[in-house]
């Protein structure tokens, strides 16, 4: 499966939810930003780091970001969406009428912190 | 409005609507970064932005700095969106139209 092609992260992320018993955003337009975005950040950096947020580039300091994040599951159970809401549960389209939900960030400051510190080392 | 190191990372996109000034901080690689672009542009709206994973390190460190101290978000997430001395973090159509209409949030 190679990552840095549309059709390797598709299948990708396809394994990630269902291993989970997640579903995926059904919105084409979305989904194919968010694969898009994943596609990205794996050539840039090695790794998918989550679209939706600033990677610092050290794989240490971004390894909580890498899809799926380490907050996704939570996300998932609790709103019925990850951050990025490529991840949903299997409700969520009974459940919730809007297309997307907004997620509170659940990543710690603390880490958001140390990569505005590894920033401000690059100065 | 910003400090000069912002005024030249932000690229314009034109639009017929210029009665605010919106700048929006975002990721390349964001979906509802995306959106939140389209919207500006479906409702033809003049704005500038900053592809903030796509500038040097040095210069992300100063724009994130100058984004919380300014601002002082509780959390600095993508879209990152000002409109005039308002801003609104995160995709939200809803609140977007209240900046249009209203001029605030």
């Amino acid at each position: 499966m190679d990552m840095e092609t549309t059709e390797g992260m598709k299948e990708y992320v396809g394994m990630v939810s269902q291993k989970n018993s997640w579903i995926l955003n059904k919105d084409q337009s979305t989904f194919n930003d968010l694969i898009n975005g994943l596609v990205d950040n794996k050539k840039s950096y090695g790794y998918q780091s989550c679209p939706c947020r600033l990677a610092s580039g050290k794989r240490d300091l971004d390894r909580d970001l890498i899809c799926p994040c380490d907050y996704a599951s939570d996300d998932v159970k609790e709103f019925g969406a990850c951050y990025c809401n490529l991840y949903l549960r299997l409700d969520f389209y009974d459940k919730f009428k809007a297309n997307y939900v907004n997620i509170p960030e659940r990543r710690p400051i603390e880490k958001e912190n140390a990569v505005l510190d590894y920033f401000n080392k690059q100065l | 409005m910003f400090p000069e190191f912002i005024e030249k990372l932000a690229q314009s996109v034109d639009g017929e609507n210029d009665s605010h000034e919106w700048t929006i901080f975002t990721l390349s690689t964001c979906g509802w970064c995306k959106k939140c672009k389209q919207y500006l542009n479906d409702k033809n709206i003049k704005y500038r932005y900053v592809d903030i994973d796509k500038i040097d390190p040095s210069e992300k460190s100063k724009v994130l700095a100058y984004l919380r101290e300014n601002y002082k978000p509780e959390r600095i997430s993508y879209p990152f969106v000002v409109c005039d001395d308002k801003f609104v973090v995160g995709y939200d159509p809803t609140k977007y139209e209240k900046l249009i209409n209203q001029g605030g949030n």
